[in-house]
């Protein structure tokens, strides 16, 4: 850290000493106040020595160390929230201003009714509008899911989210975006202003509680004391108070909220609500789309199959002649396992001279009308010709073959498939392998053996949703089979095949009515409603701004199985607060067994329940700096978050009981002892 | 003070604790079947009286309750007045006190029971409050247990009739019996006869232990030969005094299906009781009753501090300043196993708070019996849980000021006597120090306001809880915090053993520890 945020970071702790701003938090309020009446008390009694102003500035540090680690969380909250907002401008539109040439930069959400804006090849359109120049191919996939794009131009609609696949578009805004997630950041740390999630405000109850207890408590106290005709130092007595008062989580409560969101960010992950945080840790089952966030989205070739005792190297020629001029991975991946495997292409000329048909959606396949320009070593241009028995069934009147490949359900209402077709393609899903059906003319005569790739490490991010009790739900478009197979191969156990779109929101629905709490990724407009609808909806932020604006999180990396990692930190911040909670109130045993005693030690009586056998002003002084210099101790734990492994929540709760809950209880003795003895060798109150 | 017997001592322990597991399981078989089985004759009764059978809101619940522990306390307080043996009068702070005190469950007495009124006045105004008071906190409790497990508070009539027509009469007529023929006396028209006078005992001695009244014909309770002969009668109203708060847990887990809910938070407050008790033992007691022994005098005070019973088996006064410091802390954590309902939700409160802890600590939100809990019911909890810490120290700083100069506490014996009186009145318990020289305005007011206001506020909570838990879904989540372990007990130990010494050391070193 710079010098200057070092002194903004103490003065902002400083300023938020005043009690105006500390109120909302009953600890160090009530922790603030004591300062003040034992100021008073040695202002009034002169009691100017080095016990008592101990006292006075010991419990000013307490408060003064829970305010430095609010600012400090705040300070890297913003830090990070800088930088996400960086991020995220990196997709500005370019709005033209009236001279209709010059362009300035905008943030989308900026943009205004009748606004004119330039978008370019290969940017998204931000916002809904009509065009007024321009003619280009807009790629409507992520709004309708229509993979063909569609050539648009003058006076037509474009939707926001859709991407330009070629030239360039003036779109005049017709409808402009809301406020975003983006502009939503800053608010989302600035303490008065911040949303406290359920369980922030649930603890903050429990400290009013305890606070109100203790403060009855020690009033009781005085009065008992004096009627009792015994005289109790009022000093003492709220140096006791402010021990017993839950000061740590107090202090770090906030600090916790605070970066538990930043740790989100940091993952480049907007949240856009604290309740969606802790959701998140509540998740009881979560709906992962299989392509993309379990397999890589691509598939990978690994075997040729032929019928009818054609063969293998028929098959794969026509595999090549209908893949040659297919752009997408998996074409390119095809052509690269046929010549890796020993194919040697023939007529390449041929090949890329010949009509491509592209796949869509409509029509499931892809592949190319064959013209051959040789045939045999002779030009056969223009000319009628016949193709051997083995490669065709007759004589074309065009000089065109059609070389297809597709999904086996559409190549076999197309083309004549072999008897034993059925069996071969389900023998492939089986294995968890997807059937690529190869045509040639108007048979089919082999399959491509194709493999969806797990992605590296999701297999152990399965298993660590399952130690920690959490469902995992395959969701995939693939043939029931097929997507057993895959999920067998990744430990999940429920699949959803043969999705559609409303079938994720069905799911959602189902097991909310159950009572679970549900966690989803999308990024198209159909998964809408089921984003909205999910306890966690995570949009990737390639999606469109209508999934975006329906979840309650957004990836900045479009990275599906961060959903995972929204997960952990979800609980990680439900274990820190309830952890330091523990902490915090189990500490407060060893306080009562060292103060309580030094308090009364004008009671001889009690004089055996000094166990820690300090003396009194020793005692007072000890446990007062424990309880202060624990603040500082635990921000590292407070900011970080506590570390755990993937477990189920019995095991993490024993876990942190034992350490937290037994050792709060345990630790303060010690501590309070060394302490003591170190003061006892240097000090003399 | 484990002595030559400790064998016998042992083997006593051990059938207590049997009889006290299997009577409060085959209780809790029997309860369920009259208030969740096809039993209507309470409900046939009511619609003959033409009274409300139908289902309640939580509002209705609690006001019935409250209608008709003031319809009973009004006829009582009538025949009270009328039932005063020639030449004693009785005060209107001692009336409202010994009122509020025998219907709030308490039976804190300011006054000598057999010296004061008739064996009329005892069988139809006193030992008829034991009857409803006991009734109304148990419905409550059913009420408590219906909404976590099928979603409805009930009817408040019906629930009543149903526990005293169908479990207290049965069960406490068999009981009398059986005290008759081990000598317990019975009598409907004693006179006043020195030094120890004889009255109805038999047939009140099973309401009192069953129902965790306390409300003894005698001042000293048990500690009096005649109302407790023998061994055998020290057993019975020892176990009588854990049946009924124990059988609760056993009937919430018969209800959601899973036995282990209820067993686990029994075993809960069943090991409190017992490590309170091993620690007790090691201290003899100054003055017992030679009837029945060292040791079973103490199974029956623990017995009846820890149920809030507060029916003496010797004087307090005999008691080490170390034994009462645990039995400050039986009565003041009221759920080991506490008083009959009102121990069940104390439980509950706790174990909703500590759900609260342990759950944000794995990670998950706070879920308890399959509900998921939202702010509402950890706000309840909290006051629920606030409410008798404030009751007591705001009442000790009261009678610091109202009680009568002889009371005026001292550091150690005085004060312990002092904070006994108020925590007892708060937690519904009953037994004291005072006795007839607690018999002042001042204090009669104070300890029956706290009375009224320990027990009905805290069962308004309870019912509010159970209220929030009508509402919501259950929940299928297999990710949760299992609540049916011995973990779980241990834990809820933990926490309660913290919230208790965190609001009561103070008290605890001013008073008997301070007189170590």
């Amino acid at each position: 850290m710079e010098l200057k945020t070092v002194v903004a970071l103490l003065w902002e702790s400083i300023r938020r000493l005043s009690p105006s701003y500390l109120y909302l938090n009953p600890v160090l309020f009530m922790t603030e106040i004591s300062f003040i009446i034992v100021a008073i008390y040695i202002l009034v009694t002169k009691y100017f020595s080095l016990f008592y102003i101990s006292i006075l500035l010991l419990i000013l540090i307490t408060v003064w160390f829970g305010t430095f680690a609010d600012s400090l969380a705040e300070f890297q909250a913003k830090a990070t929230a800088r930088f996400l907002i960086s991020v995220t401008q990196a997709n500005m539109a370019r709005k033209i201003l009236d001279d209709n040439v010059s362009e300035i930069l905008i943030k989308p959400e900026e943009l205004v009714k009748d606004d004119i804006i330039l978008v370019n090849y290969g940017e998204i359109i931000p916002v809904d509008g009509v065009i007024v120049e321009g003619a280009a191919a807009i790629d409507e996939s992520l709004v309708s899911g229509e993979s063909i794009p569609v050539i648009k131009s003058i006076n037509e609609e474009v939707v926001a989210g859709s991407k330009l696949s070629s030239d360039w578009l003036k779109i005049k805004v017709v409808k402009p975006v809301r406020e975003s997630y983006v502009s939503k950041i800053a608010g989302m740390i600035e303490k008065t202003k911040r949303p406290k999630s359920p369980s922030e405000q649930e603890l903050n109850l429990i400290l009013y509680v305890l606070t109100a207890i203790f403060t009855v408590i020690i009033i009781a106290i005085y009065v008992i004391i004096n009627a009792l005709g015994y005289s109790l130092n009022p000093a003492i007595l709220l140096a006791f108070y402010v021990c017993l008062l839950p000061t740590t989580i107090g202090a770090l409560h906030e600090a916790i909220g605070i970066s538990g969101i930043a740790r989100m960010w940091k993952s480049k992950v907007i949240s856009k609500s604290g309740r969606a945080i802790e959701s998140a840790g509540d998740v009881d089952s979560v709906l992962l789309d299989k392509t993309g966030t379990i397999t890589i989205g691509k598939r990978e070739p690994i075997g040729i199959l032929s019928f009818n005792g054609i063969k293998t190297e028929e098959v794969a020629r026509a595999a090549f002649i209908a893949s040659l001029n297919d752009d997408t991975q998996e074409g390119k991946s095809i052509i690269k396992f046929l010549l890796n495997s020993g194919y040697v292409p023939d007529n390449l000329d041929s090949i890329i001279t010949s009509a491509y048909e592209e796949f869509s959606a409509k029509t499931r396949k892809s592949g190319t009308l064959y013209k051959p320009l040789t045939w045999g070593g002779k030009d056969v241009r223009g000319k009628l010709h016949i193709i051997r028995k083995s490669d065709l069934n007759g004589i074309y009147l065009n000089d065109e073959i059609p070389v297809f490949k597709g999904a086996p359900d559409v190549m076999k209402k197309i083309f004549n498939v072999p008897v034993e077709f059925d069996k071969i393609v389900e023998d492939i899903a089986k294995k968890g392998n997807s059937p690529l059906v190869i045509s040639y003319g108007n048979e089919v005569i082999g399959i491509i053996e194709l493999k969806d790739i797990i992605k590296p490490g999701v297999k152990s991010q399965i298993e660590s949703l399952k130690k920690m009790a959490i469902e995992p739900v395959m969701v995939t478009g693939d043939h029931p089979l097929t997507a057993r197979n895959i999920a067998k191969e990744v430990d999940i156990n429920e699949v959803i095949a043969q999705a559609k779109p409303e079938d994720k929101f069905k799911k959602v629905q189902a097991e909310q009515e159950k009572g679970k709490t549900i966690a989803m990724v999308g990024d198209g407009t159909n998964d809408a409603p089921a984003l909205a609808r999910a306890n966690v909806g995570l949009a990737m932020y390639q999606g469109t701004e209508v999934a975006k604006e329906a979840a309650n999180m957004v990836d900045l990396e479009s990275d599906p199985s961060k959903i995972i990692n929204v997960i952990m930190i979800g609980k990680q911040i439900l274990i820190t607060r309830g952890s330091i909670a523990t902490f915090s109130i189990a500490n407060d045993i060893a306080k009562y067994f060292v103060i309580l005693p030094a308090m009364l030690s004008t009671i001889s009586a009690l004089a055996y329940l000094n166990i820690l056998k300090l003396p009194p002003h020793i005692s007072v002084i000890a446990a007062l700096i424990y309880n202060a210099a624990i603040i500082p101790i635990l921000i590292p734990l407070a900011v970080k978050g506590i570390g755990f492994k993937a477990a189920s929540p019995n095991k993490i709760f024993l876990k942190n009981m034992l350490i937290y809950g037994f050792g709060g209880m345990v630790l303060p003795f010690i501590a309070i002892k060394i302490i003591g003895i170190i003061l006892m060798l240097h000090i003399i109150f | 003070m484990i002595s030559s017997g400790s064998f016998g001592n042992i083997f006593t322990i051990f059938i207590f604790i049997v009889l006290v597991i299997l009577l409060s399981y085959f209780l809790a078989l029997f309860e369920n079947h009259v208030f969740f089985g096809n039993n209507n004759i309470s409900h046939r009764i009511l619609r003959v009286l033409k009274i409300n059978s139908e289902e309640m809101s939580w509002k209705t619940y609690f006001i019935s309750m409250l209608m008709v522990s003031f319809f009973v306390v009004i006829i009582a307080g009538m025949i009270l007045v009328t039932s005063l043996y020639p030449g004693y009068h009785i005060t209107p702070s001692l009336l409202f006190n010994t009122l509020a005190s025998f219907i709030t469950n308490t039976d804190l007495e300011h006054f000598a029971s057999e010296f004061t009124f008739t064996a009329f006045g005892e069988a139809f105004a006193l030992q008829f409050l034991e009857w409803i008071a006991p009734a109304t906190s148990f419905a409550v409790a059913i009420a408590f247990i219906r909404s976590v497990t099928y979603s409805k508070i009930g009817n408040f009539y019906n629930d009543m009739l149903s526990s005293l027509l169908m479990i207290f009469l049965p069960i406490s007529l068999i009981l009398s019996l059986i005290y008759m023929a081990l000598g317990v006396p019975q009598t409907f028209f004693s006179t006043l006869k020195l030094p120890e006078p004889i009255g109805p005992i038999s047939s009140l001695l099973p309401i009192m232990t069953l129902g965790n009244n306390g409300g003894s014909y005698y001042a000293l309770g048990s500690a009096i030969a005649l109302q407790n002969p023998n061994i055998l009668t020290n057993l019975i109203q020892s176990v009588s005094m854990l049946v009924f708060p124990l059988s609760l847990f056993w009937l919430l887990g018969i209800n959601l299906k899973n036995k282990k809910e209820g067993l686990f938070l029994l075993i809960a407050s069943l090991l409190i009781f017992l490590i309170a008790f091993v620690i007790a033992l090691y201290e003899p007691l100054r003055l017992f009753p030679f009837a029945v022994g060292q040791f079973n005098t103490k199974i029956l005070t623990t017995t009846s501090i820890f149920s809030n019973t507060g029916l003496l088996s010797a004087p307090l006064t005999g008691l080490n300043n170390y034994v009462l410091a645990i039995y400050i802390v039986g009565m003041a954590v009221a759920m080991a196993p506490g008083s009959i309902g009102s121990g069940f939700i104390n439980v509950e409160v706790y174990a909703i708070l500590t759900v609260f802890f342990i759950s944000l600590m794995s990670g998950r939100m706070p879920e308890y019996l399959n509900f998921k809990l939202n702010i509402k019911e950890i706000r309840l909890s909290s006051f629920a849980f606030l409410l008798h810490p404030l009751l007591i120290y705001v009442g000790i700083l009261l009678a610091l000021f109202v009680l009568p100069k002889n009371l005026f506490p001292s550091l150690g014996s005085g004060f312990t006597q002092a904070i006994w009186e108020i925590i007892s009145a708060a937690q519904n318990n009953g037994s004291d120090f005072y006795g007839v020289l607690g018999n002042s305005a001042a204090l009669n007011y104070l300890t029956g306001v706290i009375m009224i206001l320990g027990r009905y506020l805290f069962l308004l909570f309870g019912l509010l809880i159970a209220n929030e838990f009508t509402k919501k879904k259950k929940n299928q989540s297999i990710a949760k915090i299992r609540t049916d372990t011995l973990a779980f007990s241990i834990t809820l130990i933990t926490f309660i053993f913290l919230l208790v010494i965190i609001t009561l050391l103070p008290l605890l070193v001013l008073g008997p520890l301070a007189g170590w």
